[in-house]
């Protein structure tokens, strides 16, 4: 037979140094889900939340998404250096594939504070008219349903935690919520069916509202809207 | 060919690149690193690594980022003996690589020795600097013969920051042209390099040189196109050391490294961009834990933003272990490279690519990449019965 | 290749921790006596091997070490054994033919040794030592050892065959591996083996990833040696030199080269130990139908060098145009055959041509064996097939596709195609006569893709250098001795720490 492996070759002066440090090497053998990250990984919790909600969202709703499903609390000051650092990130020349932007209105195409959206979404997503914020929060909730559908299989729990989540955004939906039950289904048909009557008014306003932003608005004020914003001592 | 603004950098803007660095080794741009850089120019990090002069080489040392550089004694030595046998006797082997290879007779022509008697400084570079300019001037005047310059020093501006570039050797008046010379000691067999990823990047050096030897033409009012577009490669035929000549137009290498360079941003622009406290200090701290440093530099690569790359950097910069570690731990698709990453736009992680192929509902963003792969994973399941059971990720 | 099943494996990858099967068979061939080789150059040194391991995968290696491999002598003197074993194992494999009626040849080895490498450079590696060894000049009046030349025409042979698509004359394990495992790794990151197989099989709790990452730093497969490899040989060598002053005679020096042998040693088990290994864990699945024929392809020309070889033949060491176009095109042809073969014999091989738009699965709904229809003037019977897929099918009325499991026969033309539940029902009608054999059979699942095996549309690939007697007339110039060089002293090694720049020298 084969003699039997050997470790790894042995070096001379550079091995001593990396044997030395072996004690506060902790990651050798590492656990079958790579450890999460502290500080820093807000943008990356954010970002993965809003493109499983898939539509504008309330800040509030995004960090109560994060905690629930990837177990990391987003605290509002985090949400606000976010804020400020995507807008000097994008404004800086490096590149991301996406940033969070704010939602936009629809007559001047202010940022509306609050509610943000991912700038790789068509702009007819990121714009707000008098029935989208109420469309959107019937998406949401739409999707958070059959998200909870779905994990209510494979991960307990989280899909606890997603209970309760759905459940809030579902007290204004009617029909949603029978007594105390959170029923993913019948909140889903419940978004769904009320979603379907908005649709044919929100959807035109939309395409209309997109229309004139391309026509009108720089490919800057397309993600970050019109108002002129003040960071640190810069004025742009 | 536009003319660059010469620059200097503000006391300030060069407090901020000292804050950058921190106690990180740095190092000089030459010729091969500017050619890397020019593979990861898109990266705000490396740009920023770049403007600050840190080596990224050695900004790990002594940890399991740290990624192995240097070369064998025996490769180091034979490319030293190889760069003396050109030169032994008067330059006798690169006289007649020459003549031999580009059909111009150098058995008398001048050589001008640009390694030797010069001071081993910047103020040494300087003159060799302005030693190579004037000479390349020469070439609108047509010498009456090729003259050589070994070790042909060249002065440019890249990002703003002059730099000086080192190159093997430049033929000055070659039916009119300047032509760029580099030597390698990897051998030519049967006409062929024996090696084409050397070669590519030893073409990719020589047309760099030519870049710059045509910026420096066109600084002083001289035709750029004095420079040839074609280069040549000076390597040992066969076994042994005995030099041949390799020629190769390299237009299009000069092309995209130029626009390439083209935008590589401004250092004065970087220093200005840059958040206060940003340094690499920590990470290139070899008494810190190796998770703080990686924490550290984590944290830099969020706030400055990176492209990594699997194709691009792990042969272009010394941050790319530590950068793909980043990139594992927060599930980011580029970790498994660009046709990855380019087939799911609206999905942020790996982990959700694995629950949307288990079925899982894809929200409005994300369904026009969900339905191909979860289809893929369809199709695998019944092609493929016995494949892992999905784990289940825990809270 | 799919991008959405990159993007799939990707995520699965990472979520498992470990690499998934891209296949459900084998589709390289590996024979039971495969020739295991390993390189270690000396740095930067293209044509010194400054050591050798071989033997049969799963067994014990030899190992050939020069001490300086720069010395002619002492070279040649070390590499003999392995050349003659080398030339030995290819005339054994040779020996054994069987008569056939195909073709020019009558008659076809019965087997081919199958030379198994760690990765592509050593392909490269060993090319390049064959290219050195196979066209020796006689120095000083020395003619060297017979079996040296000999074994560099079959490095050369085996080097160049290299190129064909689905040959298994020389199998690099890298990719091996690569084309049968989905992993989180670039193409760069996987050219190291041991960096594959610790995503394939990593330790008990350890991601796929974490296994690799370390693999990649701690794993050293040559053929080209890293700095702290090459530091510890040039202390060795030089050493070795020094003791050795000059002399060449055998008694002197084994003695004084046992040191620089057991360093390569070190290096070469655990190469060993993973060439065996992955070896061992491919052969296990099954193979592919058409294994076979594509082994066959390669005894032929395995054949026909060796015959070759006898006769005292000579390769041409430089493509001429016109060679290389027609080479070229053979190679390309030869990939869609191999590409074609895969996909319709493995079902997991087929998904991306599913997921691209050039192959349709579902639920054969009938088959109407007995449809009259007008083919040219005569009104003949043709089969019609109606197949419910699970997804929407885009294809042309009148678009041909080929059954699977009929490959290499007729295909099926759409007749139409509309919208049934979540996929399509699609009509098709078989272009040729309604045979038994030709029929799938209703409530079964079958695939029908724009891959066809037909063996007319494939011309086999002969071997990519046509030997040099098929030429007519002139008799062209042998290829040149490159062994100049051997006359040179050796250079001495210089440490990057000695030197401003190392990197200069890459």
């Amino acid at each position: 037979m084969a003699s039997t492996t050997s470790g790894p070759l042995d070096r001379p002066a550079r091995q001593k140094k990396k044997a030395a440090r072996s004690t506060e090497r902790t990651q050798d053998v590492v656990p079958l889900r790579p450890t999460k990250r502290g500080s820093g990984s807000a943008r990356q919790t954010v970002t993965a939340a809003l493109s499983e909600i898939g539509v504008p969202a309330r800040t509030r709703v995004v960090a109560d998404y994060c905690e629930a499903r990837f177990g990391e609390e987003i605290d509002t000051r985090a949400l606000s250096a976010l804020r400020r650092d995507e807008r000097r990130a994008w404004a800086s020349s490096s590149w991301r594939p996406t940033y969070v932007v704010p939602a936009l209105e629809g007559r001047f195409f202010q940022p509306i504070r609050g509610l943000i959206a991912l700038s790789d979404w068509p702009i007819e997503r990121r714009l707000i008219g008098p029935w989208s914020e109420r469309a959107d929060h019937l998406a949401a909730t739409l999707q958070l349903a059959r998200q909870l559908s779905w994990l209510s299989d494979r991960d307990a729990a989280v899909a606890e935690r997603l209970a309760s989540i759905v459940a809030s955004m579902a007290r204004s939906i009617p029909g949603a919520i029978d007594g105390t039950s959170v029923e993913p289904s019948r909140i889903a048909n419940a978004a769904q069916s009320e979603l379907g009557e908005l649709a044919p008014h929100d959807g035109p306003w939309r395409q209309e509202a997109a229309a004139r932003a391309r026509q009108q608005l720089s490919q800057e004020e397309q993600l970050w809207g019109t108002t002129v914003m003040v960071l640190g001592a810069e004025e742009q | 060919m536009a003319r660059q603004k010469k620059s200097k950098l503000t006391t300030a803007q060069n407090e901020v690149l000292a804050v950058v660095r921190g106690r990180a080794r740095t190092t000089r741009p030459n010729v091969r690193r500017l050619a890397a850089f020019a593979n990861v120019h898109t990266c705000p990090t490396a740009a920023v690594a770049f403007a600050a002069g840190v080596d990224t080489n050695r900004v790990f040392t002594s940890s399991r980022f740290e990624m192995p550089f240097g070369q064998s004694p025996f490769a180091i030595g034979r490319g030293i003996a190889f760069e003396q046998l050109l030169r032994q006797h008067g330059h006798a082997e690169l006289r007649r690589v020459l003549t031999d290879g580009l059909g111009v007779d150098f058995s008398i022509a001048p050589i001008e020795n640009l390694r030797e008697g010069y001071q081993p400084n910047r103020i040494g570079l300087t003159m060799r600097a302005s030693v190579t300019k004037n000479r390349m001037r020469e070439i609108i005047t047509g010498p009456p013969r090729p003259i050589i310059l070994d070790g042909a020093v060249l002065l440019a501006e890249v990002g703003g920051l002059r730099a000086f570039f080192e190159a093997d050797e430049m033929a000055i008046g070659v039916g009119g042209a300047i032509i760029v010379g580099e030597n390698k000691s990897w051998p030519i067999v049967d006409g062929r390099p024996a090696d084409e990823d050397a070669l590519g990047s030893a073409l990719d050096q020589a047309a760099t040189y030519a870049l710059l030897g045509r910026y420096t033409l066109d600084a002083i009012g001289v035709d750029p196109d004095h420079v040839s577009g074609e280069v040549v490669i000076v390597t040992p035929r066969n076994t042994g050391l005995t030099p041949v000549l390799h020629r190769q137009r390299v237009d299009g290498r000069i092309k995209r490294i130029e626009r390439l360079l083209g935008s590589v941003p401004k250092v004065a622009e970087i220093a200005n961009d840059i958040p206060a406290d940003l340094t690499f200090d920590t990470v290139a701290d070899e008494t810190a834990p190796e998770d703080a440093r990686l924490e550290s530099f984590a944290s830099i690569t969020e706030r400055l933003g990176k492209t990594y790359d699997p194709g691009s950097c792990l042969t272009s910069c010394g941050l790319a272990w530590a950068c793909r570690q980043c990139a594992f731990s927060a599930g980011d698709p580029a970790v498994a490279g660009e046709v990855v990453a380019r087939a799911l736009p609206g999905v942020v992680t790996l982990g959700r690519v694995a629950e949307l192929s288990h079925g899982a509902p894809p929200s409005p963003a994300e369904a026009p990449a969900a339905g191909p792969i979860a289809r893929a994973g369809r199709l695998y399941g019944e092609a493929v019965p016995v494949a892992t059971p999905s784990r289940r990720r825990s809270a | 290749m799919s991008t959405a099943l990159e993007a799939f494996f990707a995520g699965r990858v990472h979520e498992g921790g470990r690499a998934l099967r891209r296949t459900t068979l084998r589709h390289t061939h590996l024979t039971d006596s495969p020739f295991g080789i390993v390189v270690w150059r000396l740095g930067g040194e293209r044509f010194r091997a400054a050591a050798v391991a071989w033997g049969p995968i799963g067994g014990q290696f030899q190992l050939a070490v020069a001490g300086e491999p720069r010395n002619r002598d002492l070279y040649f003197a070390a590499l003999t054994p392995f050349a003659a074993d080398l030339c030995a194992a290819v005339r054994g494999a040779a020996a054994h033919r069987v008569a056939r009626q195909r073709g020019s040849r009558t008659d076809l080895p019965v087997n081919a040794l199958q030379l198994v490498v760690a990765n592509r450079s050593t392909v490269g590696a060993l090319g390049l030592l064959g290219r050195y060894l196979a066209y020796l000049s006689d120095r000083g009046g020395v003619a060297p050892d017979p079996h040296l030349l000999e074994a560099g025409k079959h490095l050369r042979f085996y080097t160049r065959h290299a190129r064909v698509p689905g040959q298994a004359l020389i199998v690099p394990l890298d990719r091996l591996l690569a084309d049968h495992w989905a992993t989180l790794l670039s193409p760069l990151e996987q050219a190291n083996l041991a960096v594959l197989d610790a995503q394939i099989e990593p330790p008990r709790g350890v991601h796929a990833f974490d296994a690799s990452t370390r693999a990649e730093r701690e794993a050293h497969i040559g053929p080209e040696p890293t700095e702290d490899i090459d530091r510890l040989t040039t202390e060795l060598v030089q050493t070795f030199n020094r003791r050795r002053a000059g002399s060449v005679d055998r008694r002197t020096v084994a003695p004084l080269v046992a040191p620089i042998v057991e360093h390569y040693r070190r290096l070469v088990e655990p190469v060993w130990d993973l060439m065996a290994r992955t070896f061992a864990r491919e052969q296990a699945l099954p193979a592919a139908p058409s294994v076979t024929r594509r082994f066959e392809v390669d005894r032929e020309a395995f054949g026909q060098h060796v015959d070759w070889i006898a006769g005292g033949g000579r390769y041409r060491t430089i493509d001429t145009p016109r060679q290389a176009a027609m080479t070229l095109r053979r190679l390309e042809e030869a990939q869609s055959r191999y590409e074609a073969e895969r996909a319709i014999e493995d079902p997991a091989c087929m998904v991306p041509f599913l997921l691209d738009g050039d192959a349709i699965r579902g639920t054969v709904e009938k088959v109407h064996d007995n449809h009259r229809t007008v083919a040219r003037v005569r009104i003949v019977q043709r089969a019609l097939l109606t197949l419910d897929t699970d997804h929407p099918v885009v294809l042309p009325v009148g678009k041909k596709l080929w059954w699977t499991a009929t490959a290499h026969d007729a295909p099926w033309e759409v007749v139409s195609v509309s919208p049934q539940g979540d996929g399509s029902r699609v009509v098709l009608m078989l272009t040729t006569a309604p045979r038994a054999g030709r029929l799938p059979t209703a409530g079964a699942r079958i695939t029908l893709s724009t891959l066809r095996t037909r063996s007319d549309g494939f011309p086999l690939p002969l071997a990519p250098t046509p030997p040099w007697t098929h030429q007519p007339a002139t008799t062209p110039p042998a290829p040149e001795p490159i062994d100049a060089g051997d006359a040179e002293a050796p250079l001495p090694a210089v440490d990057g720490s000695a030197v401003a720049d190392p990197e200069a020298y890459r």
